[in-house]
């Protein structure tokens, strides 16, 4: 949103407002970012779902932001390097629904949460015998098998 | 950041720091664990997992008193206070702790100052190997980000493990090293000019700093720091009646939005 609000604002500064990192002086508890906010660092393309769901909420929007995203993406992409997501997109609704930052983040995260709340359903019902894990690993500081302890001594 | 990077790392983890061959071993950051960690405190494996450094025993015991030190089970302190209404509400010690740890990383106290402690300290001691006047450079610091995180407390003026940590310091021959002389040589900067105390904040960094941590690592280092103190709080208000922690009765509360009104 803070991104967004200052693209708006100064037009001939995209590039800088959007580019990763942190603006501040000095370090704080997250770190850096490590793409724009609110567009997708490794996407190809603008994807449907967000493409569709900016067009729908545009034609809904009374505020300033969201036209002006719908009017302003493509430039936009080609100053931050990567597309549109659909985090940016829900900034924009939320700037043209006037709420603050930290409002709007917590309504974010909860807006969130049906998906995560499917997989848990899901997953309860699938069992804890096919709770996924990733069968293969790559270690590169490996001291090698020294093997296990005998125990025999200690079976009855 | 490309879809290369994606498909390069699709259906592979590419490690340096372990993994648990189960069933036959594990390897933490190049070693056997069982054979060869096996001897170690749990605090320094901890250590040594965020850093990759293995500490020496003074280090460890320095860095243990850091922990001890700030573990004060009152459950009065903010994030004693979730774990203590974790456990007056019958929820689990696990939530509990981490409820707890989670907010303990606000700006008010603790994690927050941490940070932009050690980074202060980082950035001040570059600034005067260059040749910068501390009171210059805390000047400037502080028109441009308020505040030197590590002094002044909330509701209390005084920090009392001060004391205490600076004697610990000395009998370990600590207390002339260049970051902890800089901290207190800052605290009788502000002290003098806006009557600001030092608080333990600022000494647990310059330890950090003594001790080469980076930001990151001493943020994670500091994770469970408050987490001894809230542990008690959590099992005290599960053995009180359910919901008996700080209550407050309706009437307490100062209302002063909307007046009642009548549902239609």
């Amino acid at each position: 949103m803070p991104a967004l609000r200052r693209c708006l604002a100064e037009p001939n500064r995209w590039p800088e407002i959007l580019e990763p990192g942190r603006p501040d002086s000095c370090t704080d508890i997250w770190p850096e970012m490590a793409h724009p906010p609110g567009f997708a660092p490794h996407a190809v393309k603008c994807t449907a779902p967000v493409l569709s769901t900016l067009a729908g909420l545009t034609s809904l929007s009374s505020g300033n932001y969201l036209p002006w995203l719908s009017d302003n993406r493509e430039a936009l992409e080609a100053a931050a390097g990567c597309p549109l997501a659909m985090s940016g997109v829900a900034a924009a609704a939320l700037l043209d629904l006037g709420l603050d930052d930290e409002a709007a983040e917590i309504l974010y995260l909860w807006l969130r949460l049906p998906g995560a709340m499917v997989h848990a359903l899901e997953q309860k019902q699938l069992g804890w015998r096919k709770f996924p894990f990733p069968g293969s690993v790559k270690l590169g500081d490996d001291p090698g098998d020294m093997g296990l302890p005998d125990i025999s001594e200690f079976l009855p | 950041m490309s879809l290369q990077d994606l498909e390069d790392a699709e259906n592979r983890h590419d490690t340096r720091v372990g993994a648990g061959f189960l069933s036959e071993r594990a390897v933490f950051r190049g070693r056997d664990l069982h054979h060869q960690l096996s001897d170690w405190s749990w605090l320094k494996l901890f250590v040594y997992g965020i850093t990759g450094r293995e500490f020496d025993d003074q280090a460890i015991a320095l860095l243990n008193y850091v922990w001890v030190s700030t573990s004060y089970p009152d459950a009065r302190i903010w994030p004693n206070q979730v774990a203590a209404l974790a456990g007056s509400m019958r929820s689990t010690g696990p939530l509990a702790l981490t409820a707890g740890m989670a907010m303990s990383e606000a700006s008010l106290f603790g994690g927050r100052p941490f940070v932009r402690g050690l980074d202060c300290f980082q950035r001040l001691s570059a600034a005067l190997a260059d040749g910068s006047a501390l009171e210059d450079w805390l000047e400037a610091e502080i028109t441009e980000n308020g505040t030197i995180f590590g002094y002044g407390r909330p509701i209390a003026r005084r920090d009392e493990r001060i004391p205490h940590m600076l004697v610990k310091l000395k009998t370990m021959g600590w207390e002339k090293r260049p970051t902890v002389v800089l901290a207190l040589r800052i605290w009788r900067y502000l002290e003098s000019t806006r009557g600001i105390e030092m608080n333990i904040a600022a000494l647990y960094c310059a330890i950090g700093a003594e001790l080469e941590f980076s930001v990151r690592e001493f943020q994670s280092f500091m994770t469970l720091c408050f987490s001894a103190g809230m542990a008690p709080c959590y099992h005290e208000a599960l053995e009180k009646p359910v919901g008996c922690f700080l209550p407050l009765r309706c009437a307490s509360v100062h209302y002063t939005g909307v007046s009642a009104r009548t549902w239609e």
